[in-house]
């Protein structure tokens, strides 16, 4: 199998199976776009994304290589977030600040399986809490006025009889 | 984006952009996303996204992706404001409402329009106003929530909205802001005939023989059928204005009506 180098923001070069690298879209257009020999030896450099989450993101890609192409539909997208594999909820117990940054990067290297896994994971963690416990469990500042609030509070009491 | 980090040791969830953060809320149910609005003011903006509530709008409202397009058009430019009404989110909360007050499913119509539109059943058939003109839609188990919506029927003819209509045997007779009458044939959707008014209708109720009509400021006005057409038969001056009324289907020509000020029930015999 060939491989690419990829570079990440700082400086640390990784060399990748081009069939590995290509779940990444970026990737692979830019693949396709600068006509990259798969003997060159210069890396691409991806600036927004740092050596520990490349490195993530990498092993990710390197377990799902053989995975079937995501559905295109967006419109029929599923919404179960349920449906992790194993790999997938052990690879994503990481602490929130990777976890982000493993979003930010899925969604900057255009890797749908990833982007969709890590954001299911995220939405897991808000099922079922409510506004205060959000809050708590990501460290948001609850910036509403108590009058704010209690009209906030009304004008989304429509779910709450069950 | 990643660059921010170096800021704040640990990045946080409202540090994602919006896009992504309204992707995660979209795998949300609506329980959790009512939560979530609670939770501070950029979330609670993102959360009146229509983006968020699109897969739950479509089981929820009945919400199909063109319909989707065409509100999105509608209000295109003004998903920046703060108001939740008219997104989608108020479409699932109606929806909501709707659906734990018992209707088993339900089909969201944007209207634009200040006048409440007006139903009507009839055989087979659903009759609402819509602006200056009557819509039909055929009824039937075979339909979509019973109602084809697809094929409608126009019943046009007002220069300005349609306030009241009423449905007889073979006629559609209408009255609107217009300061008219018309009568259509129900069938062929012809305009049959156009009775000008000397105000605005704000009730009107038909039988096959008999048109009443409440104009306002000037009382009520009843039309009875001859081989010609609807014609005058007597007008009864009031200064109340004439909310609703309804004419008897015997034909026996008893009126009912209710004031604005009285607030009585009146029955006239002609």
């Amino acid at each position: 199998m060939p491989n690419i180098k990829l570079q990440s923001s700082d400086g640390e070069v990784f060399d990748v199976d081009v069939d590995v690298a290509k779940q990444s879209i970026t990737i692979k257009t830019m693949l396709e776009d600068l006509g990259m020999d798969e003997d060159d030896d210069e890396a691409i450099p991806l600036p927004n994304v740092n050596s520990a989450i490349l490195g993530k993101v990498l092993e990710w890609c390197q377990f799902h290589k053989d995975d079937p192409p995501p559905p295109e539909d967006e419109e029929n997208r599923e919404k179960r977030t349920d449906d992790l594999c194993g790999f997938d909820i052990d690879f994503l117990k990481v602490d929130q600040g990777t976890l982000f940054e493993l979003i930010l990067a899925a969604n900057y290297l255009d890797i749908k399986g990833l982007l969709d896994a890590s954001c299911k994971t995220v939405a897991n963690m808000i099922k079922g809490k409510t506004p205060e416990e959000i809050r708590k469990t990501f460290n948001i500042k609850n910036d509403f006025t108590p009058a704010e609030e209690e009209q906030v509070r009304k004008e989304n009491s429509w779910c709450e009889e069950k | 984006m990643l660059i921010e980090k170096q800021n704040s040791r640990q990045m946080l969830l409202n540090n994602l952009p919006a896009e992504l953060l309204s992707k995660i809320l979209g795998f949300l149910d609506k329980e959790d996303l009512v939560n979530i609005c609670q939770v501070c003011k950029q979330l609670r903006k993102i959360c009146l996204d229509d983006l968020v509530w699109r897969s739950l709008g479509e089981p929820l409202a009945n919400f199909r992706p063109n319909h989707f397009r065409q509100l999105r058009k509608l209000f295109h430019g003004r998903q920046e404001s703060i108001s939740s009404k008219n997104s989608l989110k108020e479409a699932c909360r109606i929806a909501h409402n709707w659906q734990s007050h018992k209707p088993y499913d339900c089909t969201v119509q944007k209207f634009r329009q200040k006048l409440l539109p007006w139903l009507c059943f009839s055989g087979n058939a659903l009759f609402f106003s819509h602006l200056n003109s009557i819509i039909s839609s055929r009824t039937g188990s075979r339909f979509r929530n019973g109602i084809d919506f697809k094929h409608r029927r126009y019943y046009r003819g007002h220069k300005s909205d349609v306030v009241r209509f009423a449905v007889t045997d073979s006629q559609i007779i209408s009255g609107g802001c217009d300061r008219q009458i018309l009568v259509w044939n129900k069938d062929s959707c012809d305009l049959y005939q156009q009775i000008p008014l000397e105000g605005i209708v704000t009730s009107l109720d038909a039988c096959n023989s008999t048109i009443v009509t409440g104009i306002r400021e000037r009382g009520i006005s009843v039309f009875r059928k001859n081989e010609h057409g609807f014609v005058s038969s007597y007008h009864y001056p009031m200064k109340d204005i004439v909310w609703t009324l309804a004419v008897d289907t015997n034909n026996r020509f008893v009126l009912l009506l209710f004031g604005c000020y009285v607030s009585l029930i009146a029955v006239l015999k002609a």
